[in-house]
């Protein structure tokens, strides 16, 4: 099947550059250089046929035109096909990670372009990187972060990412510097500044393959963690080396105030670049605020805003410098030290360099982790969705086309071989790598409360792959570096070598060497309570211990992050993230059901709903007014969609609105209920016979209900009740697992249904208690036992969604019919007679 | 004093001790005991939603023994000491029967600030009631929130095991954050 889909995606691409190769033999009389700009001025408006005269053309062909937008359009969808293409057969991706699978597919267009004589586009430059490829990448990133873990481990984040970047930087560089000496290799022309700036370009790991794997085998969290922020930041440290190390290796001399100068500016720059993004991060949610009425707008904020804050950082960093100038020039007046005026002059030209993108990565992490936490609860829930979509989307089509456009390089470019210093970059970069992650763990593990083992070490080492940022980092060098192709060299076959031999591997050797794990999911109300409860627990002893740490720290953040809160988002209802987790459980479940369920939802509480009515009154003979008013409600419960539907219109400039899906949710909340009260004692064939929106012909609602009592009491009861395990019925565990997402089918089994009785017990609390005593011939009597503990549940959870005006006026009768006897349950239980109880039903 | 209590005692060391002291003398104004009322002065702590729980933990006898029931007016050093040494970080060489009775340990603190009533059941009312203090803090949220949360929780606990949450039950349902609280156990005493 891949190699089919080889072929296509080959056939596809000759078809994509097929046309650009016909192309360029016809512009092949425009000079190359003129080519490889792709900005063609050789021909203006090409007609055919030639225009003779002032005759109008019938036919006009403008390629040059469309060139580039055209061209790029096909690159991102060649990539996107080759993304399709590794998943149709899911497999290859589990064994090699898609990196790979992008890389080879870059390799085999290159093959066929090269065959061509065709040149790749020569669109990746150094600004189109920084102002339109990176951003999105650390956006992606930053957005996608899990933001507690990450702010737990901070420390040993910005420790490695930092620290262990500059360790990598200094010591390949240096390390490299020494081997060139060696005459037999033939690099003695490279200097110190620029295998410090090769260097610092090899050091930016770019684990997504690491990552993926991780994810995989359920790794433990602070590994995950500490992989996925180093990855992220040190880009951000790696661009100020690769800026830092850029100009210097321009200078012709290198002196200490051109070091120091470069130290101040990495942390200006730094702290710039927070500030910057942290103030565009509130704007941001500050905005949204008031989007109320324009919903469909709101996604661009997002967009806008984090780019405003990249671009503007970009801008500043110029007059960060400056700053950072003028106070080495205090500094320097103060120690009476005099640089040579010549290199002052040298460093002017050099800021004018466009690829100052130093403290934009920063800016715009901040602003993503910032804008994520307030923009999120302001905007509706489409737009967060869309949001979340359109970040991924972006992030990884600009990382696809990076390595596939590797790929396509890796062909088509004259490479300048060395073998010496290709070999001796593979070799250092492994070996620093392994090194600083050996010594900076010895360092920061006496400050970590779960150290890092050694296993954890390997993983951490291992997983440093490079990547993108590496290639489009080395590709976009300028072209005053003389042996720039000897680093394009290198560095590809660094990727190459890490993307395909680790990131084949690791997943192997992680799962051989048994790494700690953590279950991954958090998404059950208890989890999300116990963590909070223990956090507030571990805040409340250190305050006590008068001690001021992380969750100290946490705690009073959190008491700040209230006051910003009010001004920051519309309607502050403040909320824990406990609700936060339940509401959004119970809208999956809602959300679910409506997919796998549609309709069944409105046709099982049908009869249930009658029920309730009928016990609490006389029956009667006659069709009485409120059997009348019993088939109204049974009709405005079941018609509600229908009723929904014509009145929900979209004009051009307005979203639909989602109080649907609260409604959704509210009935989802009674029909779960109805099922966990009923399922024992229905059975499927019962539960399709009640689908009527109307009785039969003939038939009152009492007399219905008489004849399945009489039924229900011809029948011993047991039976039924050891009918219970034996039917399979997964809608129902489907349903009525809306709070227990994790144990679907579990109390299926035969064991477990005479321990439903102690669990309903034990909801029931102190009430259950009484229930103690019953003989084991009370089991028969088990069932409607349950739906007596379910019902005790009913009325709490009914009123905590209705925030719509409209969900809660509908829902207002409901506690009263479904409360009526289970709100009192003491008083209710002693008159409780089973046989009636099951009459009823 | 269980033989745990005082593994743990013994692996928190002179100069810890020393600093707890000192920090006990400051809660108690130099007596020998310290009250709920000292405790409930300091000035941080009152900011936190289980204040109470987290304060009535230091007075149950519970934390202190096996075995132990009710809970006292006033404490003294050692039982100061003994419920701090519940936090300590789990040593890094440690058998795997040594960790699981850390963790059990642990666990059972975390048990005995939700089962008030010491019956060794947690009953829906005490869990609603911890639920509720949970909340307080972030506003007017009601009480009718935090029941149908709580009444949730319970649900899940009872869908996975028998329901009741006795000791083991909870176990079951905290083992995938008990990283959490491994994690969480910061050097209070460095």
């Amino acid at each position: 099947a891949i190699f089919g889909f080889f072929i296509w995606c080959s056939i596809l691409s000759l078809f994509g550059f097929g046309a650009n190769a016909v192309l360029s033999q016809k512009r092949a009389t425009s000079p190359q250089s003129d080519f490889t700009t792709r900005v063609p001025k050789d021909d203006g408006p090409q007609t055919f046929p030639e225009p003779e005269g002032p005759s109008l053309p019938v036919f006009t062909l403008n390629y040059p035109r469309i060139q580039i937008p055209f061209e790029i359009t096909l690159w991102v969808l060649l990539a996107s096909f080759a993304k399709i293409g590794f998943h149709v057969y899911h497999k290859i991706t589990i064994w090699v990670p898609e990196t790979c699978l992008l890389i080879t597919i870059g390799l085999i267009v290159g093959a066929i372009m090269h065959s061509v004589h065709e040149r790749p586009p020569a669109v990746l430059t150094s600004s189109v990187f920084f102002l339109y490829m990176l951003p999105p990448i650390v956006l992606d990133s930053a957005y996608f972060m899990p933001t507690s873990p990450f702010f737990e481990n901070l420390g040993t984040v910005m420790w490695f990412s930092v620290v262990g970047t500059l360790w990598n930087s200094i010591g390949v560089g240096v390390s490299l510097f020494g081997v060139c000496q060696i005459p037999a290799l033939g690099a003695q022309d490279i200097s110190l500044q620029e295998n410090l700036l090769f260097a610092s370009i090899v050091s930016a790991v770019d684990p997504v393959a690491a990552l993926a794997v991780f994810e995989d085998v359920n790794v433990n969290e602070q590994l995950y963690i500490v992989v996925f922020g180093e990855s992220l930041f040190n880009d951000a440290v790696t661009v100020v080396l690769y800026n830092l190390f850029n100009h210097v290796a321009e200078l012709p001399v290198v002196d200490a105030p051109d070091v120091l100068l470069a130290v101040v500016r990495f942390f200006v720059v730094g702290l710039g670049g927070i500030l910057l993004g942290v103030l565009f991060g509130f704007v941001a949610a500050f905005t949204t605020r008031f989007t109320r009425k324009v919903r469909e707008i709101e996604p661009l904020f997002i967009f806008m805003y984090s780019y405003l804050a990249y671009l503007l950082a970009e801008f500043l960093s110029l007059s960060s410098i400056m700053a950072s100038r003028i106070s080495v020039g205090f500094f320097f007046l103060v120690t009476e030290y005099h640089r040579p005026p010549q290199s002052r002059a040298e460093l002017l030209p050099a800021n004018e360099n466009p690829a100052f993108a130093s403290i934009i990565v920063v800016s715009i992490v901040t602003c993503a982790l910032t804008m994520k936490h307030y923009v999120e609860e302001n905007v509706s829930q489409r737009s967060c969705t869309t949001i979340r979509h359109a970040i991924r989307m972006l992030g990884t089509v600009s990382e696809t086309l990076i390595f596939f456009f590797l790929g396509v390089v890796t062909i088509t470019t004259d490479h300048e071989w060395n073998w010496g210093y290709i070999l001796f970059t593979l070799l250092f970069a492994q070996l620093w790598r392994g090194l600083g992650i050996l010594v900076l763990t010895q360092i920061i593990n006496p400050f970590r409360t779960i150290p890092f083992n050694f296993k954890d070490q390997f993983g951490l080492a291992y997983g440093g792959l490079r990547g993108a940022v590496t290639f489009a980092l080395v590709y976009t060098l300028p072209d005053s570096i003389f042996r720039k192709k000897l680093f394009v060299t290198a560095s590809i076959v660094i990727i190459i070598f890490t993307v395909f031999v680790q990131g084949i591997s690791i997943r192997p050797i992680i799962k051989l060497i048994n790494v700690r794990t953590t279950s991954w999911s958090r998404d059950t109300i208890n989890v999300e309570i116990h963590t909070r409860l223990m956090e507030h627990t571990i805040a409340g002893i250190e305050d006590l211990c008068g001690q001021w740490s992380r969750h100290a720290l946490k705690d009073k953040f959190m008491r700040f992050n209230r006051v910003i809160r009010k001004i920051l988002i519309r309607d502050n209802r403040p909320e824990s993230s406990i609700v936060a987790l339940y509401k959004k459980l119970e809208l999956q479940n809602a959300m679910l059901s409506l997919e796998t369920i549609s309709g069944d939802i409105s046709a099982s509480p049908s009869l249930v709903s009658l029920h309730e009515k009928t016990t609490s009154y006389k029956p009667k003979k006659t069709v009485s007014p409120s059997d009348l008013k019993a088939i109204h409600e049974l009709l405005s419960k079941n018609m509600y969609k229908i009723r929904e539907r014509t009145v929900s219109y979209t004009g051009k400039h307005t979203l639909p609105d989602d109080s649907c899906a609260r409604e959704i949710l509210l009935r989802r909340h009674t029909s779960v209920r109805r099922s966990l009260r009923t399922r024992s004692l229905r059975d499927p064939e019962k539960v399709r016979g009640q689908k009527y929106f109307s009785l039969p012909l003939g038939q009152s609602l009492d007399s219905r209900f008489t004849t399945k009592k009489f039924s229900c009491e011809g029948d011993n009861s047991a039976p039924m009740l050891n009918d219970l395990p034996a039917r399979p019925n997964p809608r129902q565990w489907l349903r009525s697992s809306s709070r227990a997402k994790m144990t679907l089918g579990r109390l299926d089994t035969p064991s477990e249904a005479g321990s439903m009785e102690d669990g309903q017990r034990a909801v029931l609390g102190r009430h259950g208690q009484s229930r103690l005593s019953s003989t084991p011939a009370d089991v028969t009597l088990q069932a409607p036992h349950q739906r007596r503990g379910a019902e005790d549940r009913e009325p709490d959870s009914k009123e905590d969604v209705s925030a719509s005006p409209p969900a809660r006026r509908r829902t207002a009768e409901l506690p009263e019919r479904g409360g009526g006897g289970a709100r009192r349950p003491l008083l209710r239980r002693p008159h409780w007679k089973p046989q009636d109880e099951l009459g009823d039903l | 004093m269980s033989s745990l209590i005082l593994f743990l005692l013994i692996s928190v060391s002179l100069e810890q001790i020393v600093i707890l002291h000192n920090r006990f003398n400051q809660l108690s104004h130099n007596s020998d005991v310290l009250r709920r009322e000292d405790l409930r002065k300091i000035p941080d702590l009152a900011c936190n939603p289980i204040q109470s729980q987290i304060v009535e933990a230091f007075f149950d006898e519970r934390n202190f023994k096996k075995g132990g029931e009710g809970s006292v007016q006033e404490i003294g050093f050692e039982e100061f000491l003994t419920v701090m040494s519940y936090f300590r970080p789990p040593e890094t060489h440690l058998t795997a029967e040594q960790k699981e009775e850390i963790r059990r340990t642990k666990m059972r603190f975390l048990f005995n600030m939700h089962d008030t009533d010491n019956d060794g059941t947690i009953t829906l009312e005490e869990y609603r009631h911890v639920v509720e203090e949970l909340l307080s803090r972030s506003g007017s949220l009601g009480k009718e929130t935090a029941k149908s949360i709580a009444d949730a929780a319970m649900l899940e606990v009872a869908s996975i095991s028998m329901g009741r949450m006795i000791l083991k039950e909870l176990e079951i349902e905290t083992r995938m954050n008990i990283h959490f609280l491994n994690m969480d156990t910061t050097f209070f005493c460095k």
